[in-house]
Parts: structure tokens; sequence; C-alpha cells
């Protein structure tokens, strides 16, 4: 068999058509994605919370009584959940 | 290396999702024609087609310009379909839906007939001598890309190659007339 018979019979195994793959991997790539976007914006905005309430909670000059005693208790909440 | 394929990697790279959907339009026939006649299944090689895509968008920062983007696509794919095949045994099944539809009965029974021979002839190839044969037959590649996708000298590669037709030869050629 010379060169051109073999490639002749090479050519002839072909690949099957099959639907593409774009959608299901774009789903995968977007879902991840906007998982991520998610949690950063709630790491975020629980970071600023618990910052808020350290700052609320420990170094702001408090005069009045209750306020303090309500401000701490809302910050040990934090603590407690 | 195109400055369009740069271009499209670095915008990658930085997230964004519609550049990777144009390369994947580019390179996923390609890909999953050479994972498809590792396997021979469908399902795996849409699997692993899908693995290797992940790769890319997971590490597009990782590539180089100076590296050829294609090679780099391959030997994803070469080293996902090693990986697959150690880790699970890949189930090969005879060629599903090749058959042209508007051949006739007898046309369709000899064209079937012939690609099973071929694919039957390929899959007694050793698996280095068979992936170095799909990546230069049928994806086009060098010996020397093929070389730098399965971490192997030219030469080998070469060598490979030749052996592997010889042996096609030899098996097709038995029942060729």
């Amino acid at each position: 068999m010379d060169d051109n018979q073999l490639n002749s019979l090479l050519d002839s195994w072909t690949v099957p058509q099959t639907p593409s793959l774009s959608d299901k991997i774009m789903l995968q790539i977007l879902s991840e994605q906007k998982f991520c976007f998610v949690f950063w914006k709630v790491v975020t905005v629980l970071s600023i919370v618990l910052f808020l309430g350290g700052f609320f909670g420990f170094d702001m000059q408090i005069t009045d009584n209750n306020t303090e005693e309500y401000f701490n208790s809302m910050f040990n909440d934090y603590i407690v959940f | 290396m195109q400055d369009n394929e740069i271009d499209l990697m670095r915008k990658i790279a930085k997230g964004d999702a519609k550049s990777f959907q144009e390369l994947f339009a580019l390179y996923e026939r390609p890909v999953f024609n050479y994972v498809w006649r590792m396997t021979t299944n469908i399902s795996s090689a849409e699997d692993i087609t899908q693995d290797v895509f992940l790769k890319v968008w997971k590490n597009a920062s990782s590539w180089k310009p100076d590296y050829q983007l294609k090679t780099w696509l391959y030997k994803i794919a070469y080293t996902t379909y090693v990986d697959k095949f150690r880790s699970e045994k890949i189930t090969t099944e005879l060629p599903e839906n090749l058959i042209d539809n508007s051949l006739s009965l007898e046309q369709e029974c000899i064209q079937q007939e012939q690609q099973k021979r071929v694919e039957n002839a390929v899959k007694t190839l050793p698996k280095q001598q068979r992936h170095a044969l799909v990546l230069c037959y049928y994806q086009g590649l060098k010996a020397k890309e093929i070389a730098e996708i399965m971490n192997m000298k030219t030469n080998a590669v070469e060598v490979m190659i030749h052996r592997a037709k010889q042996t096609l030869k030899e098996l097709l050629g038995e029942n060729h007339g």
C-alpha cells in the first residue's frame, strides 16, 4: 500500500457531528463568575458591618450609658452569631 | 503568532467571557476531533473537551505569547486525556452517527465497514504512536509541535509517526486487496 492509499483510508475515518458545547461551558463559567461576585459582595458587606459594630462598640466616646450598653449588647450579639 | 490571539488571551486572562467564547468557537472542533479520535466515545470526548477549556479559562494568565496557542491547547488536551485515562476507564465504542444519510444502503455499509477497519487499525497502535499520528495527520501539527506537547524529542516523534504509518499500511493493506 502506498502513502496515497493510506491517506485515502485515513481520510475516511470521520468525526461525528455533535452539537456545540458552547452553552454548557459558558453556563459553567458564568455561574462561577456570578458566585465569586456574590461571595465577595457578602464578604465586603459583612466586613463593613463588623468593623462598624466594633467601632461603635469599643472606640466611640459614648456619654450616654444606655447607648453604650445598647451598642455593646449589639456587638456581643454579632460575636454570638 | 497572530496578534488577535495574543489580544484574545490577554482579555481572557482578565476574565473576559466574550473573548473566551471567541476562542472556544475557534478551537472547540479541533480539540474535540483530536480527543474523539483517541477515545472514539462522544460522551468521553465531550467531557474531556469541556475540562480542557475550563482549564484554559482558569489558567489563561499562565500562557505566554512566545508559546504557540495551538500547541498549548493541544498540550492541555493531551495531559487531560492521559490523566482521565489513568484515573477512569474510558469506554471506547464503535463510531456513532458516522453514516452519510445521502448514500444508498450498500454504500452506507461499505463506508461503515471502511471506517471500522481504519478505527480498529488505529486502536491497535501503542498509545503514544496513536497520539502522534492523530496530532500529525488529522490535526496538522508538525513533529516539533507534537514533541512539545508530548514532552519528547522531535526525532522520536518522527520515528513514531513513521512506525504508526507502517503498521497501518500492513494492517489495512492485508484486506485492501
